[in-house]
């Protein structure tokens, strides 16, 4: 199976997007290598460099990308489409060469139907631009994660994007009305025009977090809804993480509909309280930021007066609206430069995971005990927040920073899988669920087996029914595809 | 390479990082990562480790770079892309490297100290120049009719004010664009002769008819070790002329009725943190408050992309459409007002539907006893 474009199919590429849409430069091919993907980073400090892709394509059009698609099947050519290439579990690099499907010119909003509530959009386009667009107009997606500056709404989609208002709006498949897809075969599939429906599957979450293995999803239309009226955000400390947990499941699970609850584990709210607030004490193990909006100021006031209530009757120490302001305000502040982690050539990433309100806080101790077990001697760090909430759960986002990684990028990269391996795998064995808002990729793929069980079959069968030539995005979330 | 500590922390903070990609002009037209932020640190880091031995293509993304300078205002520390891109241009020029259009745009600038050698040629000269004035007016060298309308304005401004000032009887260029270009020889020779000038006439006082060769003085020269007199006072002329109107020296004869925006020209912001002047100007001359555009202030991300415009001006058209329709959306403008002569060049190729003008001429028209 080649991976190579030459030059005929280049220039049958080319025929199709014309030559400013197409580049080979090996410029671009560097740039294309990479995203966020720490040990391709590391690859690179160390003067190595990652797999290159033969060439990066720029559609503006469904038909374009289905045609790109089609001369990539005919030659057995892996595509890797590519948003903002900002995630960081190597879903956008191009492992076995290639095409890179740039998809970002694919930037046009089609249609904002405001009495629906609902806007059509090509899936190149960045989110922050949709944002913008939306809140001129009065609305807003209300799906604001921390790549929302620099990834694209198809880049969402493929990864099942959570933003940090999802404990109220939900993930990104949660407002996914339909897309439109470009399957393997080039063939273009539409999924019905509303989700809820009872017209057999819900075709809509094959492709949602699918990371282009499945087929490029080209266009979808959103739910919107109107910028709220009311926002407001408030602090607690609470005296350990146990309690500060479960004011967070009561206030989820008595429907008070919060925006935003972040709780802090005992050595991140230290961090967080001392850094954010000046407070340095000893009694203190669980800091929450919590957050209520609306149209109507009084619901959001009778909402957080009674999540109060919760708070103070489990001992918590109301610290006002500053610190939730603060975080809000400055809430993307820690991905601009200066960079804690990366100018320093830490080896550094997320163990994100979810669980039910019954197993979190035993996912939370057993993934921790065994990996300051186990990697301690690396200078090793590990803490978090638990953020996105549900009625039945909520979800651990814990980062581990490894202060001391081996030079040789091999070596580093087995450290980082070997953390990963033995976080996620705690996290299993005790309930929790991957749960990586970057996606699978290459980071987390070989986990999948292990996350589903015989349940991964289902997910190799459709692969193979859809894509028998594998040359959707081949080498990740564990399909078993060439290398 | 020849790159500072702070160049190296740059390109360490950046190469990796994709979060101001979408506010590079020229990355938001080509879509094309090489010419991010990203993309241009990461190139650099080649370059640097000696894994790219400046290939043609590789260069010819540091060139299609406008130096917008958003992403540096972007940063939260002084980590500075556009200083890092002029460092790297300046380390191509120095191994020969540069595209052909560079050398071209260069070899036109020395020869003619006109970017426009084979336009109509200036030759104007302010009526009421007084040699003897500690004043200099610096008409910035001739770009385009465009910017020789705000040389001129300018100067007829000064006059009615009356404010004393003398001009050069040569043009001279502060090689403003020449630095960016990566020709740093060059510009301490363009630099020496104004800076003789300044001397042998006792100048105190700089008001220049262009931001972009304020930024030479305030910048350029700095960064090449050139010293300004500690004394000199170097100022835009819409400093000049704000405290000119606030002193009542210029009136207003006829307010503006046109829906008008001001756009701030983005190196006047990231550079020199400077632009609200102009503004105050435009909302002093106007019956109703300015439209605001999107993206202004410190968001504002547009670059006339003085070298991007002779360098590639398909590219560089494509970039400013692109932008202005982004800025504008929706607005409905009947006038855009800029202070760039960049800007108004640029913009007035294009094909808006509304009239662009230099704040000076403008300013000028609505004065009783001018234009």
């Amino acid at each position: 199976m080649s991976s190579q474009v030459n030059q005929s199919v280049y220039r049958e590429l080319e025929s199709v997007v014309g030559s400013e849409r197409i580049t080979d430069e090996p410029v671009a091919l560097d740039a294309y290598s990479l995203d966020v993907w720490c040990p391709g980073m590391m690859y690179v400090d160390r003067g190595q460099s990652l797999k290159h892709p033969s060439c990066i394509v720029f559609p503006e059009t469904t038909k374009e990308v289905s045609e790109v698609i089609r001369i990539a099947g005919n030659h057995l050519i892996p595509v890797v489409p590519r948003g903002g290439g900002a995630g960081d579990s190597g879903g956008a690099v191009p492992l076995c060469g290639g095409i890179v499907l740039d998809m970002k010119r694919m930037d046009a909003v089609k249609e904002i139907d405001e009495m629906s509530l609902a806007v059509t959009c090509q899936t190149g386009l960045l989110q922050v631009d949709l944002e913008d667009r939306l809140n001129e107009q009065g609305f807003t997606l209300n799906h604001l994660p921390a790549s929302h500056y620099c990834s694209t709404v198809g880049g969402f989609l493929s990864t099942r994007g959570s933003g940090v208002l999802s404990s109220k709006y939900g993930k990104i498949e949660n407002i996914v009305m339909s897309l439109e897809i470009v399957l393997p075969n080039g063939e273009v599939a539409q999924t019905p025009p509303v989700p809820q429906h009872s017209a057999g599957p819900d075709f809509n979450r094959l492709f949602i977090g699918a990371e282009g293995t499945l087929g490029v999803i080209t266009e979808v239309t959103l739910q919107m809804y109107h910028l709220p009226r009311e926002r407001r955000f408030r602090g607690y400390l609470f005296k350990d993480l146990h309690t500060a947990l479960e004011a967070g499941r009561r206030i989820m699970t008595k429907g008070l509909d919060p925006c935003v609850i972040r709780t802090y584990d005992k050595d991140d709210t230290r961090v967080m309280v001392k850094n954010v607030l000046g407070i340095e004490r000893e009694d203190i193990g669980g800091y929450m930021i919590m957050g209520f909006d609306g149209q109507f100021e009084d619901i959001v006031e009778l909402q957080e007066r009674q999540a109060m209530q919760i708070c103070n009757e489990l001992g918590g120490e109301d610290l006002g609206r500053e610190p939730g302001e603060t975080w809000w305000n400055h809430r993307y502040d820690f991905y601009y430069p200066p960079h804690t982690l990366e100018s320093k050539h830490y080896l550094y990433g997320v163990i994100d995971t979810i669980a039910t309100y019954r197993d979190i806080e035993r996912v939370y101790t057993a993934m921790r005990e065994v990996l300051y077990d186990k990697f301690s001697s690396y200078n090793f760090h590990f803490g978090g927040h638990f953020s996105h909430w549900y009625e039945w759960g909520t979800a651990f986002y814990p980062n581990f920073i490894v202060r001391e990684p081996p030079d040789d990028p091999s070596q580093a990269l087995q450290l980082y899988n070997d953390i990963f391996e033995t976080g996620i795998r705690a996290a299993i064995a005790n309930g929790g669920v991957l749960n990586e808002h970057h996606g699978v990729g290459l980071k987390l793929g070989r986990l999948m087996k292990e996350q589903y069980k015989e349940g991964f079959q289902i997910f190799q069968a459709i692969k193979k029914a859809l894509d028998p030539k594998d040359i959707m995005n081949p080498g990740k979330m564990g399909l078993d595809t060439r290398r | 390479m020849n790159l500072t500590e702070q160049h190296v922390k740059t390109m360490d903070e950046w190469r990796f990082c994709p979060m101001a990609n979408y506010i590079c002009p020229t990355a938001r037209e080509t879509k094309n990562e090489a010419n991010t932020p990203r993309g241009l640190a990461l190139t650099a880091y080649l370059f640097y480790r000696g894994k790219n031995d400046f290939s043609a293509d590789a260069v010819r993304t540091f060139y299609e770079c406008s130096l917008g300078g958003l992403c540096k205002t972007t940063a939260l520390d002084a980590s500075d892309v556009p200083a890092l891109i002029r460092a790297v241009r300046a380390e191509i020029v120095a191994r020969k490297k540069a595209p052909q259009e560079v050398y071209r745009l260069r070899d036109r600038i020395i020869a003619h100290q006109s970017l426009s050698a084979t336009d109509e040629q200036a030759t104007y000269e302010p009526s009421a120049a007084a040699d003897d004035a500690r004043t200099l007016y610096f008409g910035t060298p001739w770009y385009s009719p465009a910017h020789e309308a705000t040389v001129k304005s300018g100067a007829d401004l000064l006059n009615l004010a009356e404010v004393s000032f003398s001009v050069l009887e040569r043009r001279l260029d502060t090689g403003a664009l020449l630095y960016e270009l990566g020709f740093h020889d060059e510009v301490k020779t363009f630099a020496q002769a104004i800076l003789n000038e300044i001397e042998r006439r006792q100048v105190k006082k700089v008001i220049f008819s262009s931001a972009y060769d304020l930024r030479a003085f305030s910048v350029y020269y700095a960064e090449l070790g050139i010293h300004i007199p500690d004394e000199l006072k170097v100022e835009p002329l819409a400093e000049t002329l704000r405290e000119q109107l606030d002193q009542g020296h210029l009136k207003p004869a006829r307010m503006i009725s046109k829906q008008a925006a001001y756009l701030d020209p983005s190196y006047l912001v990231h550079e020199l943190q400077i632009g609200g002047t102009s503004r105050q100007i435009l909302t002093h001359l106007m019956q109703d408050k300015p439209v605001e555009l999107r993206w202004q202030g410190s968001q504002t991300r547009y670059c006339g992309g003085a070298g991007l415009q002779f360098l590639y001006p398909t590219l560089a058209r494509r970039v400013i459409a692109r932008n202005i329709g982004e800025l504008v959306g929706h607005r409905k403008l009947g006038l855009l007002v800029s202070e760039c002569p960049f800007c108004v060049r640029e913009i007035q190729q294009i094909n808006t539907g509304f009239q662009v003008v230099d704040l000076p001429s403008l300013l000028l028209s609505t004065i009783q006893g001018g234009r």
